[in-house]
């Protein structure tokens, strides 16, 4: 029972310690680079290509990786409620947002639905 | 004492999530309805925003590990993302300019406001990218976070329900359709709905961020030169 513990934490310790690294490798590409990419998606291509390469097992990220996956909805709870602090600059331009918003994203959500079913093998 | 703000985030998401389960409506999301919750809350009663904001920090942190870990969908899809990746390009690429396009050509029916505008053009990428562009080109960073936060509640709330009613079916081409039109939140809703949809909407989220990115000093030029005339 102790033992199983251990490992949990290990293994957990373990793929924590792999996303940090891959995370603060992408921010200091970012630093250097100044590209208008943020250091978290560096990051996830780094990670997806030492994955690929076989570096870095798959095992090996799952434990908090698949635990992060899981509860992503719910980190996004506060940056929804962060929409208060725009309450001003979205109500002076809200009929502008909502209507090219909503006209937009209807007219991405079909295209690229479409196109991809038209053009997969 | 301000990090029950914390306990209560988890509470109110988890309480929702069990709640609405039976109610079969999009509207019945429990990302919509907590932060529908909370904005009550902060809007009529005394309690202070600005505590939660704090208190609510570390989930703004974890966001950062947890987009790095969307490249393991990724890998888990990687023999169809090879498969497919004249197909993934075409309507990726397509996708952002239709979305820039549809965007700005509405705006400029309503508006000839060019801060507005420009923070408008980078509606569907993730906001630290949206963010980004809406400083560079000259917008305004918070009104295009503010932007890109509600189309992608839009997108996660309708998005699943109007491809299905448009016979868009194939969990590739939905995850794909997500990821291109509301970002990292289209893509957690897509997380839930399947490992296909979770892989092509993190896929889509990286591919379009990048072309937005890309593409948005052109964009920017364009409007530009349209409110002039």
């Amino acid at each position: 029972m102790k033992k199983n513990v251990f490992t949990t934490v290990t293994l957990l310790a373990r793929s924590a310690g792999i996303l940090l690294f891959f995370l603060y490798l992408g921010k200091g590409i970012q630093f250097i680079s100044h590209l208008p990419i943020p250091g978290s998606i560096f990051g996830l291509l780094l990670l997806f290509l030492g994955l690929n390469l076989r570096l870095i097992p798959l095992d090996y990220v799952l434990p908090t990786g698949s635990f992060l996956l899981n509860y992503i909805t719910l980190f996004f709870v506060p940056v929804g409620v962060g929409l208060l602090q725009y309450s001003d600059l979205l109500s002076t331009h809200w009929l502008t947002i909502v209507v090219s918003s909503v006209i937009s994203t209807i007219a991405t959500l079909i295209s690229v639905g479409w196109l991809y079913q038209r053009f997969a093998k | 004492m301000i990090y029950l703000y914390l306990i209560a985030t988890i509470l109110v998401f988890l309480v929702s999530r069990k709640l609405l389960i039976p109610i079969k409506s999009p509207l019945a999301n429990p990302l919509l309805v907590s932060i529908l919750f909370f904005i009550g809350l902060f809007s009529f009663t005394p309690l202070i925003y600005q505590d939660y904001a704090t208190a609510n920090l570390p989930f703004i942190w974890l966001l950062e590990p947890a987009v790095v870990a969307l490249a393991i969908p990724l890998f888990s899809q990687i023999k169809q993302i090879k498969k497919q990746f004249r197909a993934i390009m075409i309507s990726c690429c397509f996708g952002v300019v239709i979305a820039i396009s549809t965007c700005l050509s509405t705006a400029l029916l309503l508006t000839d406001d060019k801060i507005l505008l420009l923070s408008l053009l980078p509606k569907s990428v993730t906001s630290p990218i949206a963010m980004a562009i809406a400083n560079e080109t000259g917008g305004l960073a918070s009104l295009a976070a503010a932007v890109v936060i509600a189309v992608g509640l839009l997108g996660a709330l309708g998005g699943f329900s109007l491809l299905n009613l448009c016979k868009i079916t194939n969990p590739q081409a939905q995850g794909l359709a997500m990821g291109c039109s509301a970002h990292a939140i289209g893509t957690a809703k897509a997380i839930e709905v399947g490992n296909e949809q979770g892989a092509f909407s993190s896929l889509a989220l990286v591919i379009s961020g990048i072309l937005t990115a890309v593409l948005a000093p052109l964009f920017a030029w364009l409007i530009g030169i349209i409110i002039t005339i």
